[in-house]
C-alpha cells in the first residue's frame, strides 16, 4: 500500500532563515501518525507545505499520490485540516461555518455533524467572534471529523479543550482509525499520542530526529531497571552497557541498552534477585530527551541522530 | 482615578507602535498645508492677481459648493479656503484611524485583555490614545502655524487656522472614541466614524450651495468643517468658535467614557444575538462567502452614494440661481452653467473617493492572510485564484453599483429640478460609469502589489491613493504639469471636455484587467502567510 504522506529531504527557507532542513516524514495509509517536536521545531510549517500553502525550497513530497503544491485544489477534496490557531469568520455562526466548509469540500455526513456537535457540546448558533479558543477549535474539529476526507491533518487540535472534551476527541480518533482514515496528528499531549498513534515522528529544529512505531522507539532507548538483590555483583560497575547506575545498599537502579538486556539480567541473577522491576521508556522520556537537547545545534543531534539512522533500517 | 492606572505606560506603548506613522503624518500634513500657502503666494503675488483668481475661479458656484467661499482676504484667506475641507478630511481620517486602532482593534484582537489584567484601569487605553492624538494634533498645529507664519502670513491668523484644523481632528477623535465604544468590531467603528466625517463634509457643501449667503447657510454651524471656516482666521478671528469645538469634543469623549463604564470588555452596546445553526442554501461557495463578508460595507457605500446623489442633485440648481457669471473654468468643463459643472465635478470627485473603497476591498484577502482565515479557506478545495478573484469581483461590481446609483440619483433629481430628465439622467449615468475604469486601475495596482509584495501591499496601495490625490490637487493649481498628471488614471477621465473618450475608458479597463491578472498570477506562485 502506498503511503498517504511521503516527505523526503524537505527544506524550507524564508529569506536567510532556514526553518526546515532535511525533514523526512512518512505516513502510511490508514495510519494514525503522531507528529511531535518542541515549539518552533517546524511542525506547522511542514503542515503548510503539505497543504500547498507554502512552496518547499527543496525535497520530494508526495501527498495522497499527488504534489501538494501543483495539485492543491484536487488534493484538498480528500483532506480535512484543523489549524493550530483556529481563526473563523467572526460574523458567521459555528453551524454556518461547519456547513460552509463542508460544501466547499464537497459534502459532509449530516448525521455525524449533528452527533459531533452534541458530543463536543458546541452551540452552533453563536457567532464565531463570541467563541472561546476551545470552542473555535471544536468548530474546526467537528468540521474535519464530519467530512468524508481520506486524510485528516490535525495541528494541536486539543490545545484549547478541557479534559472531558479531550477524552471525546480521543474516542473520535479511535473511531476514525477503525474507519480506516489516515490521520496526521501534531500534538503536545503525549498520552493522547501514545494512546492513539501507530507511529510517531519527532522533529527538532526542522529536522527529523526519530521516527517509527512506539515499540521501535522504545527499543532504541534504554530501559530502566530497578532490582533488589542479595548481593551486588562487582561486574555491574565494570559493564560499559550499564548507565546511570545507583546502588543503595542492595537496591540497584540503572539504565540498559535494549540489545544488552539479556546480558545485564544474567549479571543481576548472579547477585540473587529478590525483586525486579523493568519498564520501557515512556513517550515522555523519549520526548524530554530531545527537548532537553534542544540547546544543541542541529548538526550534532546527539544519539537521536544515530537513532533515526537505525530506524531508517529497522522501520522498513 | 484607578480607572486611569497605567495610562502613562500605555501612552508610551502607543508612541512606540506609531513611532513611524505619527511623525510621518505630522510632517506630511504640515508640508501639505504649507505647500498650499506657498503655491498661492507664488501664483498670485499681488492683491490684484488674488482678486482675479477669486473672480475667475471662486466666483464659480460649483467650486464654492465643493470647497467653500473665500471668506478672508489675501494669501491667508486663499490658503484657509483651499485647505479647509481637504484638511478637515485628512486630519479627521488620521484621528479616526488612530483612535480605532488603539481602542476597539486592541480589544477585538484580545491584546487589551492582556494589558488590562495588569495594573491598568478600565479607561486607560481610551485616555492614552486620546492624549497622543490630541497632543499630535497640537504639534501639527504648532508646526503648521510656524510654517505659514514663516511665509509671511499674519502669525495670529496662521496659528488660528492651524489650531482650527487641530480642533477638527479632536472632534473626530471624539467621534471615533464613541463609535469604538458602541460598535463591537473595529471595521464597524471606523465605518461609522468615516460616515460621520463624510456627512460633515456634505453638510458643509449644503451650507455653501448659496455661496455662503443662501437660505442654507445656517447649515455651516452644524459641522466641524463649517466651524473651521467660521473662525475667519485672517479677518475677524472669532476665537469663541473654539468653544464649539471644545464643547462638542468634550461631549463625545464624555459619552465614550460613559459607555465604557457600562459595558463589558469585547462587548458593544448591543449584545450579540444567536444566529442560524445551519448555513442557508445560499452560503455554499467562495463567492457566497465573499459576498457575505463584503455586503455590509458595500450596501453602506451604495446607500451613502445614493443619498448624497439625491441631496446634491436637488441642491445643484440652487447654484445656478445664485447666478454667477460663467468663468473660463466652465468653458474648460464644456458645460452651460454652474449647476451642471457642479454635477459633473461631484461625480468626478466621488469616483476618486471611491478608489479608497476599492483599495480597502481589494486588500481584504491580505488581512484574511495575516489573520489566519486564508489557511482555513485554502485548505479546502478552493484555489487561490478563486479566493482572490471573488474579492476582485466584489470590487468591480461594488464600485459599479456605487457609481451607477450615484449617476441615477443625481441625474434624476437634477433632471427633475431642471425639467430636463430625458437629457440629464443619461448624461449623469454615462458620466458616472465612465469614471469607473480609473477606479479599477487603482484597485488593479493594489491587486498586483498584493500578489507581488504582500507585506508591503497595504502601505504601498495607500501611498498610491495619496499620490493620485496629490497629483490632482497639484494639477488643479498648475504646479503639476499635464505630463505628470498623466500618471494618474483619473487624468484620462477628467471631465475637461464633456465625456471621457471611449478609447480612454477601454484602455483603462484593459490596464486594470492586466494589473489584476498579474496580481493573481503572482499570488499563485508565492507563499501564503
Amino acid at each position: 500500500m502506498s503511503d498517504a504522506v511521503d516527505v523526503r529531504g524537505l527544506t524550507k527557507s524564508f529569506g536567510s532563515t532556514s526553518v526546515l532542513s532535511d525533514l523526512n516524514l512518512s505516513v502510511g495509509s490508514g495510519e494514525v501518525h503522531g507528529f511531535l517536536g518542541p515549539n518552533g521545531a517546524g511542525k506547522s510549517t511542514t503542515i503548510r507545505v503539505l497543504l500547498g500553502l507554502i512552496r518547499p525550497t527543496s525535497g520530494t513530497i508526495s501527498l495522497l499520490g499527488g504534489d501538494p503544491w501543483s495539485d492543491a485544489v484536487e488534493l484538498h477534496r480528500r483532506i480535512a485540516y484543523v489549524p493550530g490557531d483556529v481563526t473563523l469568520w467572526p460574523n458567521l455562526t459555528g453551524g454556518e461555518i461547519i456547513d460552509l466548509l463542508a460544501r466547499l469540500r464537497g459534502g459532509l455526513d449530516a448525521a455525524r455533524r449533528d452527533a459531533l456537535i452534541e458530543r463536543f457540546e458546541l452551540d452552533p448558533q453563536k457567532k464565531a467572534r463570541t467563541y472561546s479558543t476551545g470552542n473555535r477549535q471544536k468548530v474546526a474539529l467537528v468540521s474535519a471529523l464530519s467530512s468524508r476526507a481520506d486524510l485528516l491533518i490535525l495541528d494541536e487540535p486539543t490545545s484549547g479543550l478541557d479534559p472531558l472534551m479531550e477524552r471525546t476527541f480521543r474516542e473520535c480518533l479511535t473511531e476514525e482509525k477503525s474507519a480506516g482514515r489516515t490521520v496526521l496528528l501534531s500534538s503536545h499531549i503525549l498520552s493522547e499520542v501514545e494512546a492513539a498513534c501507530d507511529r510517531v515522528t519527532i522533529i527538532r529544529k526542522g529536522r527529523t530526529v526519530e521516527t517509527g512505531t512506539l515499540a521501535q522507539l522504545r527499543h532504541l532507548t534504554r530501559t530502566t531497571i530497578e532490582a533488589e538483590l542479595t548481593t551486588v555483583p562487582a561486574q555491574l560497575h565494570a559493564d560499559p552497557d550499564i548507565h546511570d547506575l545507583t546502588v543503595e545498599r542492595t537496591t540497584v537502579r540503572c539504565q540498559v541498552e535494549p540489545h544488552r538486556m539479556d546480558a545485564v539480567l544474567r549479571i543481576l541473577l548472579e547477585g540473587g534477585v529478590r525483586n525486579l522491576v523493568a519498564h520501557p521508556p515512556t513517550l515522555e522520556d523519549l520526548f524530554l530527551e530531545h527537548y532537553q537537547n534542544a540547546g544543541a545545534g542541529p548538526a550534532e543531534a546527539g544519539h537521536g541522530g544515530q537513532h533515526s539512522q537505525h530506524l531508517e533500517r529497522t522501520a522498513r | 482615578m484607578t480607572q486611569l492606572a497605567g495610562t502613562g505606560a500605555l501612552i508610551r506603548l502607543v508612541l512606540r507602535r506609531d513611532r513611524l506613522i505619527l511623525p510621518l503624518w505630522i510632517v506630511l500634513v504640515t508640508a501639505f498645508f504649507a505647500g498650499t500657502a506657498s503655491s498661492f503666494a507664488t501664483a498670485y503675488p499681488t492683491l490684484q492677481a488674488q482678486q482675479d483668481f477669486i473672480d475667475n475661479v471662486v466666483s464659480n458656484p460649483a467650486v464654492v459648493a465643493l470647497i467653500g467661499p473665500v471668506l478672508d482676504p489675501g494669501v491667508g484667506g486663499l490658503t484657509a479656503w483651499r485647505i479647509g475641507t481637504v484638511g478637515s478630511v485628512v486630519v479627521g481620517l488620521i484621528a479616526i484611524l488612530a483612535v480605532v486602532r488603539h481602542t476597539r482593534t486592541e480589544e477585538v484582537e484580545g491584546r487589551q485583555e492582556l494589558a488590562r489584567a495588569a495594573v491598568v484601569g478600565r479607561s486607560a487605553h481610551l485616555t492614552a490614545v486620546l492624549a497622543v492624538v490630541g497632543a499630535g494634533m497640537l504639534v501639527m498645529a504648532a508646526l503648521t502655524g510656524l510654517a505659514l507664519a514663516a511665509q509671511g502670513l499674519p502669525a495670529s491668523g496662521a496659528f488660528a487656522l492651524a489650531l482650527a484644523l487641530a480642533a477638527v481632528g479632536w472632534v473626530f477623535a471624539g467621534v471615533a472614541a464613541l463609535a469604538a465604544e458602541i460598535c463591537s468590531t473595529n471595521r464597524a467603528a471606523s465605518g461609522v466614524s468615516v460616515a460621520v466625517l463624510a456627512l460633515a463634509v456634505v453638510v458643509r457643501m449644503g451650507a455653501d450651495v448659496g455661496a455662503g449667503a443662501g437660505p442654507t447657510a445656517w447649515l455651516a454651524w452644524l459641522t466641524p468643517t463649517g466651524w473651521l471656516q467660521q473662525v475667519l482666521p485672517f479677518s475677524e478671528q472669532r476665537w469663541w468658535v473654539f468653544l464649539l469645538f471644545l464643547i462638542v469634543t468634550a461631549a463625545l469623549v464624555g459619552a465614550a467614557y460613559a459607555v465604557r463604564d457600562r459595558r463589558d470588555i469585547r462587548a458593544g452596546l448591543l449584545a450579540d444575538r444567536l444566529g442560524p445553526a445551519h448555513a442557508g442554501p445560499g452560503l455554499s461557495s467562495v463567492f457566497a462567502l465573499t459576498w457575505r463578508q463584503n455586503r455590509g460595507l458595500l450596501l453602506a457605500v451604495v446607500i451613502g452614494y445614493g443619498l448624497l446623489g439625491l441631496l446634491m442633485g436637488s441642491a445643484a440648481p440652487g447654484v445656478a440661481q445664485a447666478g454667477a457669471q460663467l468663468g473660463p473654468f466652465l468653458a474648460r468643463l464644456g458645460v452651460a452653467n454652474g449647476a451642471e459643472a457642479l454635477v459633473i465635478l461631484l461625480i468626478y470627485v466621488f469616483a476618486e473617493v471611491l478608489a479608497a473603497y476599492a483599495i480597502m476591498v481589494t486588500l481584504r484577502p491580505r488581512s484574511d492572510e495575516t489573520g489566519g482565515l486564508a489557511f482555513v479557506l485554502l485548505a479546502t478545495p478552493t484555489s487561490r485564484t478563486r479566493w482572490a478573484l471573488s474579492q476582485f469581483v466584489i470590487v468591480v461590481l461594488g464600485t459599479a453599483a456605487a457609481m451607477l446609483v450615484r449617476g441615477v440619483t443625481i441625474g434624476l433629481t437634477y433632471g427633475l429640478a431642471t425639467g430636463d430628465l430625458a437629457g440629464q439622467l443619461p448624461a449623469a449615468v454615462g458620466s458616472a460609469l465612465a469614471k469607473l475604469p480609473a477606479v479599477w486601475v487603482v484597485a488593479g495596482v493594489a491587486a498586483l502589489l498584493f500578489g507581488l509584495v504582500p507585506r508591503l501591499s497595504v502601505a504601498l496601495s495607500w501611498a498610491v491613493f495619496v499620490i493620485v490625490l496629490a497629483l490632482e490637487i497639484g494639477w488643479e493649481f498648475g504646479s503639476v504639469p499635464d505630463a505628470v498628471f498623466a500618471a494618474s488614471p483619473f487624468s484620462y477621465v477628467f471631465p475637461l471636455s464633456g465625456q471621457a473618450s471611449l478609447s480612454a475608458v477601454l484602455g483603462l479597463t484593459l490596464v486594470a484587467a492586466v494589473l489584476g491578472a498579474g496580481g493573481l498570477l503572482a499570488l499563485r506562485r508565492r507563499d501564503i502567510g
